[in-house]
């Protein structure tokens, strides 16, 4: 996975793409690259034309402009069906009228894959995806992420050039997302898949993904390493989008370096609240100025002495009263600068 | 609830059963000896062979073009898709005297097709089957089109189905019920025609339905003609209940999309154009054609023929004029959509509800399929049944002028209640709980969720109960009195009648007619409700 990719030729290559709706721009031009077998998770809130920038590589929407090439090829004019991109939606879209079994071999019947190979197949697509013995059952059957796992089968089933997902576990609840997150990275890794997923969720582009662009109003203001994406976001914009909540400037920028211990040449430096933890070893002192108490932590808005208002975190249960003075210990992990607007 | 139960039972059952009584029950004693006879008789035979055969080749013939062209008209995007939708809907409620006349126009030896030679053939009567029901398979299947998510599609083609793959494995399975639905409808209109079969095929080919009509009036075959409807009566449930079927699961499966469907059209939509096209030529033919000639006579263009519209005098044997008889129409049809809304709207909450008590649900539920049945009866049967059984007290009504709105209604009120029935059971329940909860009284609760929703709905069933009670012909020819007739059936008188001044009058009036019909249908679709005409 850290083989320097910038020395391989990229497989996809999505040049300048704009997509229009009667006369309107949905994705503004817009570039991006990836390399065989990696994952690159395309990250922004709802409407911002993610998915339709999606849809535009699979070849289900027109290109205004731009032109998406695979392996050197440009894709112009080649319609969705011959593009070898399955696309896998966020409620699986399985097909309600056929079997999972038939569902998982549909690319593999419209190959004309002969009847006994396609069972063994599907067989084993089943059991890649945690779900051996499901041939028979009817997808209206299956809980939510059983459907998802299906409709990861049937793409997978495809041997897909670039796997497309839009939006692949926002369906599903909070706890079985996040274990389906790791499953289907381990997935896409054992399978060596390329794939393009879009997500508002930033939690699983990182758990998912290795490179991550960030999209806002229907251009990618950002792409790169998840992990230099996350520490280096080019604008405030990202930053906030990413979680973000604290953003200092100038004096107070300079000081939150030195005590973080990080460079600064002058960035703004954002903080997510778990950069200020509350702990009486703590190396900071400021002033409680609200509390809101949650199950997993409690939030603090804290002030403090050169930096100014600023969100930071305490373990649950800890009582707090307003104007209190505490100590804070640093996590520098939950910094980042934020290139100049 | 009480009303609309009642009203069935005097004016569907009651008639109906009078007329079976006439034929099964005729001296006092139960005699069903003649049934095997009639059954076995060379021309009920050939007439039921002719119906059946008719009504499957129209069905297939008509479904096999009304797919192509509801995916363009509900699928593609493109200008002008608002006026064609219009003008698909539009023959269906044209009156069927109407489209017989039409059709008689376009293929008469005089007519622009009628070096053809179909004129009195059944392909005239097969043509008018899919001219009239083009509408039907259109509006249901595209209605459920239009609303299919496309995601499933597209899943199925990044996954390497070409265009005809996906249309094959996905979106027709997807569409089959909706299919299914439309095309046992469109089995059972054909199968009922009338008017149509009345005008265009005469005494020489005939349909169960002008078969009970010609035995009933010319014959007075009264057993017979008992046998036959009841013959048709079972076969229509039977239809409704695989039509009933495929509804219900249709909206159990129904997964609407919320984004966008339409798209521009591409090289891969050139045989549906084709089709479609084939089908609008179809459509536009006999309508052009007739407006055409009731301009035209002999020697030129004449405003000849709408100027003895309103000539009391043009047709000595008729008591008024045409303009007379519009008035008449219009006044009947009036009364008629009034009585059809008042009821259908009753039925239409009520079978909209779901009550705990399993029986409760039970009665909605047969009360639900028995409202369909007066569209499929025969309309003779249930003509003839009024004035064989309300002409004596308590029931004393055969003169009274208010047997032809009620048999109007009872034909509108089935399109009513499925217009409002779909948009009140898609009212979440827990709005006018979660009303009644902020402190609405029941009436003031339903006033607050159900009215906005409902309302446009409601004037749109209005205009087709008021279109359909227009074009009415089958039970208001039996029931409609010589001096106070309606255009559908002085239209039917005139082309009876030799000469060519009544031809171009019937020409005429059957333009004067469309025009209302089709002026008061364009105001039903301005309204853009969902499932109008979608049965």
């Amino acid at each position: 996975m850290t083989q320097s990719h910038e020395q391989e030729t990229p497989m996809l290559n999505v040049v300048d793409v704009q997509v229009a709706f009667d006369g309107e721009l949905a994705v503004h031009g817009t570039s991006f690259q990836l390399n065989e077998g990696q994952v690159l998770a395309i990250l922004g809130p709802s409407g911002c034309g993610k998915s339709t920038l999606l849809r535009a590589v699979a070849g289900l929407e027109p290109l205004a402009q731009g032109k998406v090439s695979l392996n050197g090829r440009d894709l112009a004019g080649v319609p969705a069906h011959q593009r070898g991109f399955a696309l896998m939606f966020q409620d699986g879209q399985l097909f309600a009228q056929r079997s999972v079994g038939d569902n998982v071999g549909y690319a593999l019947k419209l190959q004309r894959l002969p009847r006994a190979e396609r069972a063994a197949r599907v067989a084993e697509l089943l059991e890649v995806v945690g779900l051996p013995g499901y041939q028979n059952r009817r997808p209206a059957t299956l809980s939510g992420g059983e459907q998802q796992r299906v409709a990861l089968a049937r793409s997978l089933a495809a041997e897909p050039r670039v796997l497309l997902l839009d939006e692949p576990l926002s369906a599903l609840d909070r706890s079985l997302r996040d274990r389906l997150a790791t499953d289907l990275r381990e997935i896409l890794v054992r399978t060596r898949t390329t794939a393009i997923m879009v997500t508002h969720d930033h939690d699983e582009a990182f758990t998912m993904a290795d490179r991550m662009g960030v999209m806002l109003a229907g251009q990618l203001v950002q792409v790169g390493e998840t992990h230099q994406v996350w520490r280096e976001p080019i604008s405030e914009d990202v930053a906030a989008f990413l979680g973000y909540t604290s953003f200092l400037r100038d004096a107070a920028a300079r000081r939150a370096a030195q005590g973080f211990e990080v460079p600064w040449q002058g960035q703004t430096v954002a903080l997510r609240p778990s950069a200020l933890v509350a702990d009486e070893g703590g190396s900071v002192t400021g002033l409680v100025r609200r509390v809101s108490p949650g199950a997993q932590q409690t939030r603090l808005l804290m002030h403090i002495e050169g930096l100014g208002e600023v969100d930071a975190i305490a373990a649950p249960a800890v009582e707090f009263t307003t104007g209190q003075e505490i100590s804070l210990r640093l996590q520098t992990a939950s910094v980042a600068q934020v290139g100049r607007d | 609830m009480v009303l609309p139960v009642a009203f069935l039972a005097v004016f569907f059952v009651l008639p109906l059963t009078g007329m079976l009584a006439r034929g099964f029950y005729p001296d006092g004693t139960w005699d069903f000896s003649g049934v095997a006879e009639v059954l076995g008789r060379d021309r009920t035979i050939r007439v039921i062979g002719f119906t059946l055969g008719m009504a499957l080749a129209g069905t297939i013939i008509t479904t096999g073009l009304g797919i192509p062209l509801a995916y363009v008209l509900y699928r593609l995007r493109f200008p002008g898709r608002g006026l064609l939708r219009a003008i698909v809907v539009m023959p269906f409620v044209l009156p069927t005297v109407v489209v017989g006349v039409m059709f008689r126009a376009l293929l008469s030896t005089s007519g622009p097709l009628g070096s053809l030679g179909l004129d009195g053939t059944p392909w005239s009567i097969l043509l008018a089957y899919i001219f009239f029901n083009l509408a039907v398979v259109v509006r249901t299947v595209g209605g459920t089109w239009e609303g299919l998510d496309t995601r499933a599609e597209d899943s199925a083609a990044t996954l390497g189905a070409t265009p005809w793959q996906v249309l094959r494995t996905v979106t027709l399975p997807a569409l089959t019920p909706a299919i299914i639905s439309a095309a046992s409808l469109v089995f059972l209109f054909c199968s009922t025609a009338f008017g149509v079969v009345l005008t265009l095929g005469g005494l020489k080919y005939g349909t169960i339905e002008t078969e009970i009509y010609l035995l009933t009036t010319q014959f007075l075959d009264l057993q017979a003609a008992a046998v036959l409807s009841t013959l048709q009566l079972i076969g229509v449930v039977l239809m409704l209940v695989l039509a009933q079927r495929a509804r219900s699961s249709r909206e159990q499966s129904l997964r609407r999309s919320d984004g966008q469907t339409l798209r521009r059209p591409g090289l891969v939509d050139l045989p549906a154009l084709v089709i479609a096209a084939g089908a609008m030529v179809l459509i536009l033919l006999p309508v052009g054609t007739l407006v055409w000639r009731s301009f035209h006579d002999g020697d030129g263009f004449t405003l000849r023929a709408y100027r003895l519209l309103a000539e009391p005098e043009a047709v000595p044997a008729l008591r008024v004029s045409v303009l007379d008889a519009m008035e008449n129409s219009l006044r009947t049809a009036m009364d008629a959509t009034l009585i059809a809304m008042v009821l259908g709207v009753i039925v239409s909450i009520a079978v909209s509800r779901r009550p705990r008590r399993r029986s409760a649900r039970r009665f909605i539920a047969s009360l639900d399929a028995a409202i369909m049945l007066p569209l499929g009866v025969s309309a003779v049967t249930i003509g003839f049944g009024f004035l064989i059984t309300l002409d004596r007290p308590p029931l004393d009504l055969r003169s009274s002028a208010i047997l032809v709105p009620i048999a109007q209604a009872m034909v509108a009120m089935p399109l009513v209640v499925r217009t409002l029935t779909p948009v009140l059971r898609g009212v979440d329940p827990r709005l006018r709980q979660a009303a009644a909860a902020l402190g609405a009284s029941p009436i003031r609760a339903s006033w607050t969720v159900d009215w906005p929703v409902i309302a446009k709905p409601l004037l749109a069933a209005t205009g087709f109960a008021f279109a359909v009670s227009l074009g009415e012909f089958g039970a208001t020819s039996f029931l409609a009195r010589p001096d106070r007739p309606t255009v559908p059936v002085v239209i039917f008188d005139l082309i009876g009648r030799p000469g060519v001044d009544n031809l171009q009058m019937a020409l005429a009036a059957s333009v004067l007619l469309s025009v209302v019909t089709v002026a008061v249908m364009s105001l039903v679709e301005r309204l853009r409700v969902q499932g109008v005409g979608q049965l």
